[in-house]
């Protein structure tokens, strides 16, 4: 069979749709298998478009905020590193007092979200902020009413209203200290923190229940605030921060009817939890940071927020005793706790001499102070990181121990810090 | 093939507009960039969908097409290359660098993936589909490339040789041996040779 004979035949039979009268019985038999492939090909076509429309917002809300991140300009055009701020900000948190566990949870309300935040006019639909709100891979605290439950054990989850839309919550692994998931029923108010996964499924790993019978809240609408006027502050009522943990962001209600959507640095977002615990219900203001892309602005808390939850959503604080690969080994005040950094763990890191990549690589941090939020692992005791703050060293501390050598040299350090 | 401002007023005006829009890009004109995301995310969110494994890999990589082109905006060099052909080529990339690194995944994120939500997809020709896209593995890259671009984007064997900057010969060769490698993937499945 001549190949470029055949070549013709099979795009002209590809093309048309008809086999050439021309083709010899072997040509057509051939022919009839291409067209065949072809059709089948073509049959699924449809339903690949439905699926590329259907996944055509969450997109371009990702490009929006690519695109509000890096604008004409900008020397690189890819997420910017983590800020270091001259006042250091961990050294705030951390320095001369201790961390209060506040765990303070708020009763905030409403909207699950973030993303607003860098909605541009022709993007502030509500599917499309949706959409923003559960950006795979970021760690989100948000609140809302149960709407319907469904399944058991791991595959329970819920449907969450919020002023933000709705959104589907996977409570199948909580944190040992958090609520029953089997308990969770349609009417109750909650708080979850967690990542957002696959599907934009938010994978809970704690969720607090904060009242019941409450009516379902109304879909807003956010503004994304890009040019800062004076004064402005507000009550956040969504908190997240990025995959990499180079920005997070808040919306914040403003009381006037406003509602924001603010991207802020790195530093504001570590401050936020750290110091609060959680940031929703916090009041804070907003305000401008020198030499910060536009559109990325320093939020500082004003206010803690209303404690409810007991604490369960707040951060496992205190000092890195040794580190073995993944796992860290930290003295709390409530006593040893191991914890583990898992790939999507994300790392916000001060002024304090190290960098991501050094720590991914292994960089010691014993005799660091530390603050993590995560899920406790009900078989192990561990605490799977969600969020891992790593502080200063301790202002002349004790030296810091060789990795592997905890015994001593961590009571000598927990002594320096106290 | 349509390029975003491509109208029908005629190939030169559509030329024009073309370049315009991609002399507007190269500046990092942000409505240019939503035009152009808008013309042609679809397109190739479906040229990476049966190359990867899923529908939110194809989302994923099909907005990094987008952030990876913006990014390499001053790079681009838009005398006679089309935009759709720089997203495609840069999809390409991608979509190869996606799968090298799946291949190098770990244990733990297996795990992850076990205990992800998984996809509700109860359509009926998901079978069919989840079929064409476990064929679609068994092709080569070039293979893909052109049943991708002929069949599912509905390229003429002209577009589609400008896209892969080849031949309309090369063309119609390989689509000729793509599709019967595919046949002998799916038969494999149960769908025969014909």
């Amino acid at each position: 069979m001549d190949t470029e004979r055949m070549d013709e035949l099979a795009a002209e039979a590809l093309a048309t749709g008809r086999i050439p009268a021309d083709a010899t019985a072997d040509e057509r038999e051939e022919i009839e298998r291409l067209l065949a492939g072809a059709r089948q090909l073509r049959a699924t076509r449809g339903a690949v478009h439905d699926e590329a429309r259907a996944s055509m917002p969450v997109a371009r809300a990702r490009f929006e905020r690519f695109v509000a991140a890096n604008p004409p300009g900008h020397a690189h055009a890819h997420p910017a590193p983590v800020p270091v701020k001259r006042d250091g900000l961990l050294a705030r948190l951390f320095g001369g007092h201790a961390l209060a566990r506040t765990a303070a949870v708020a009763a905030g309300i409403a909207a699950l979200a973030v993303g607003g935040v860098f909605l541009s006019q022709s993007f502030s639909g509500v599917e499309t902020a949706n959409a923003l709100a559960l950006e795979e891979g970021d760690y989100a605290q948000a609140s809302g009413v149960v709407a319907s439950t469904s399944g058991e054990g791991a595959a329970r989850r819920l449907e969450l209203k919020s002023e933000f839309g709705a959104v589907v919550v996977s409570v199948g692994s909580l944190s040992a200290e958090s609520v029953d998931p089997a308990s969770l029923k349609a009417g109750d108010s909650v708080v979850v923190e967690g990542t957002v996964g696959a599907g934009r499924v938010i994978a809970a790993t704690a969720v607090v229940r904060t009242a019941v019978a409450v009516d379902l809240p109304r879909v807003v609408k956010f503004k994304e605030l890009r040019e800062l006027r004076d004064g402005l502050a507000g009550k956040v009522v969504t908190f997240t921060i990025s995959k990499d943990g180079t920005h997070g962001v808040v919306l914040v209600d403003g009381g006037d009817g406003n509602r924001y959507a603010v991207k802020m640095d790195a530093g504001s977002a570590a401050e936020l939890l750290e110091k609060l615990g959680t940031a929703l219900g916090a009041r804070v203001e907003i305000v401008h940071q020198e030499g910060a892309p536009r559109g990325v602005f320093v939020v500082r808390p004003v206010s803690a927020a209303t404690p409810v939850g007991g604490g369960v959503l707040g951060p496992v604080t205190g000092v890195v005793v040794s580190r073995e690969a993944n796992v860290l080994l930290v003295r709390t005040d409530r006593g040893p706790v191991t914890v583990v950094i898992r790939t999507d763990t994300r790392i916000l890191l001060g002024t304090n001499g190290l960098t991501l990549r050094g720590f991914l690589a292994g960089e010691t941090v014993a005799g660091h102070k530390i603050a993590v939020t995560g899920r406790i692992e009900k078989a192990t005791g561990n605490l799977i990181a969600d969020v891992v703050t790593v502080g200063p060293k301790p202002v002349q501390m004790a030296p810091v121990p060789p990795e592997g050598d905890e015994a001593a040299p961590a009571e000598a350090i927990l002594e320096a810090v106290a | 093939m349509s390029d975003a401002g491509v109208g029908n007023e005629g190939a030169e005006s559509g030329r024009d507009d073309a370049e315009q829009l991609a002399r507007r890009a190269v500046r990092r004109d942000r409505d240019a960039w939503g035009e152009i995301f808008e013309a042609h995310y679809q397109s190739v969110y479906t040229f990476v969908r049966y190359r990867l494994q899923g529908a939110a890999e194809a989302e994923d990589v099909a907005a990094q097409v987008f952030e990876v082109a913006y990014r390499g905006a001053d790079r681009f060099d838009y005398r006679g290359v089309p935009i759709e052909g720089w997203l495609i080529g840069i999809a390409r990339n991608l979509a190869r660098d996606h799968i090298k690194k799946l291949g190098r995944r770990g244990y733990q994120e297996e795990i992850d993936d076990l205990n992800a939500p998984a996809e509700p997809d109860a359509a009926p020709s998901v079978d069919l589909r989840n079929d064409l896209e476990a064929a679609m593995h068994h092709l080569t890259e070039d293979q893909q490339t052109v049943l991708s671009l002929r069949f599912l984007l509905d390229r003429s064997v002209a577009e589609t040789a400008v896209l892969m900057d080849r031949s309309e010969d090369a063309v119609k060769n390989l689509q000729r041996r793509a599709l019967a490698a595919m046949q002998r993937a799916l038969a494999g499945s149960g769908y025969g040779e014909g």
